[in-house]
């Protein structure tokens, strides 16, 4: 019902009131005149319906015949809205003017944005975009993007691409910046040399001459692959000039390659049978306080550590909501007392213990991203029987050269 | 006259032909005590909210209730609503 209501809206009808006697005469008549009409029903001696616009002019002539009172009592629908709206000229006005704005403040470019600076300063960037024509103010279609964005890497010398896009009233310049060292610098020259310990397993040479060759023991700081590669006599294929100065028989460049080796890792650890391990007593004090900001509010117990051995637990509630930080949270403490106890190990978990704490260490050197290759340990004779000690060896291989400018 | 009704009675009945079509009967739907609609009808006789008479082939059709409204009507077809009482024949 409700979209034949809405259809009805939308053509526009008129709401009558009819009185007098001919009332159902005029209704019948209306019927074979094929008048439609809608939702009759009576108020005290009037009857209302609800017509067609249309149709309304045409039940005029029907009113006459049967002499009853036609009022009209309201105008509803869309076409009768829209007419009244015409009406009010001010109103149109200030819409169409609305409508204008509108359309002619979004053709401008209101906001920009530096995106992805890091080392740059975005002020700069912005400066010279400035400087190139895009600032806020500027008529959209104006701009000529692609060109903009290409004098933009000409202009500042640290960006190594630029790309400008355009949602709405806001210009995103989205910039890459050139990562130090990958630019071509025909003036670089450079060794590569060795950054830690190792033995060389594989020298692969891009440009310059290998120092080192496979099997070589080296330690950090030697050069691997030299910046610097002199031709040996004999190997100058043009021997018609024999003053040839020494400096041509030398060539600086910049060197590259990998120099893959095998490098050690160590890890120590000792333990003996009797140890000394902190346990819980089972007394504990609690305590919280409340951190708006940078600011701390004492809120109960205590806050200070009050045992000579204790673990401290911390306990922190925020209050942030989606991806809104709140800055306040309740931060409760625990302290709990520790007792030093003493305790037998047999050989077996002592040696253990002594060999979990070398790995940890040998573990803890090698660099993330990097797996052993080969491990394993030696357990180390001590004087004492009641000291166990293990060295712990991890083997990788990875590339040990870095790049040293000369 | 007699003759010809009782003719097309025998005929909707043997051709199982719906009688409201041959006999030009109403044809009325009434759906609790809220809807009525009354088909082949011949107009409103009488209308107020309390009582509408309609005119129907060989009499008239009396609805009497409550706030009686003429939801929609055409030359064939008419749709009441309202709170109903009671539905008379008077022939």
């Amino acid at each position: 019902m409700s979209i034949i209501n809405l259809w009805y809206y939308i053509n526009g009808y008129i709401l009558i009131s009819i009185q007098g006697k001919g009332t159902e005469r005029l209704i019948n008549l209306a019927i074979n005149r094929g008048i439609f009409l809608r939702d009759i029903r009576r108020y005290k001696k009037k009857a209302l319906m609800k017509v067609d616009s249309e149709e309304f002019k045409r039940l005029r002539p029907l009113v006459r015949k049967t002499r009853c009172k036609v009022r009209i009592e309201e105008k509803v629908g869309l076409p009768f809205f829209i007419y009244r709206l015409t009406i009010r000229k001010g109103f149109i006005a200030g819409f169409v003017f609305f409508i204008l704005a509108l359309y002619t403040l979004s053709s401008f470019v209101w906001f920009v944005e530096i995106d992805g600076t890091e080392k740059i300063d975005p002020r700069e960037v912005k400066e010279a975009t400035r400087e190139l024509g895009l600032h806020p103010g500027v008529f959209k279609d104006s701009l000529d993007l692609e060109d903009i964005s290409k004098d933009l890497v000409l202009k500042v010398p640290d960006i190594s691409w630029a790309g400008i896009e355009i949602s709405g009233t806001r210009a995103k310049v989205q910039i890459i910046e050139k990562i130090k060292g990958t630019e071509y610098d025909p003036e670089f020259k450079s060794h590569i040399v060795a950054e830690k310990d190792g033995i060389i397993l594989e020298v692969f040479v891009v440009e310059g001459q290998a120092v080192v060759s496979e099997g070589d023991t080296v330690s950090a700081g030697d050069t691997l692959i030299s910046g610097l590669i002199s031709f040996e006599e004999g190997e100058v294929e043009d021997n018609d000039e024999p003053l040839e100065d020494r400096e041509k028989r030398e060539m600086h460049v910049r060197a590259r390659g990998t120099v893959e080796a095998r490098v050690w890792y160590e890890g120590h650890g000792h333990s003996t049978l009797l140890i000394e391990k902190l346990v819980p007593t089972g007394n504990y004090e609690t305590g919280s306080f409340l951190r708006i900001g940078e600011r701390e509010i004492f809120l109960w117990g205590v806050l200070e550590n009050p045992y000579e051995f204790s673990k401290k637990d911390l306990v922190k509630r925020t209050f942030d909501w989606r991806n809104i930080l709140v800055p306040v949270e309740i931060v409760s403490l625990r302290f709990t007392e520790l007792t030093a106890k003493k305790e037998k190990l047999t050989p077996e978990e002592a040696l253990e213990r002594a060999k979990q704490q070398a790995l940890k260490e040998a573990k803890e050197q090698i660099p993330s991203g990097v797996s052993p290759d080969e491990e394993y340990y030696e357990i180390l004779e001590t004087k004492d029987d009641q000291v166990y000690k293990v060295r712990y060896v991890m083997e990788t291989i990875e590339d040990i050269g870095i790049e040293q400018g000369y | 006259m007699n003759f010809k009704k009782k003719f097309q009675g025998v005929l909707a009945e043997t051709f199982e032909l719906p009688k409201e079509i041959l006999l030009d009967l109403p044809r009325v739907t009434i759906i609790g005590n809220q809807h009525l609609y009354v088909q082949n009808h011949r107009g409103i006789v009488e209308y107020t909210d309390k009582i509408i008479r309609i005119s129907v082939s060989g009499g008239e059709l009396i609805v009497k209730g409550d706030k009686l409204i003429i939801r929609n009507v055409f030359s064939e077809e008419i749709f009441i609503e309202g709170v109903i009482d009671r539905l008379n024949y008077e022939i």
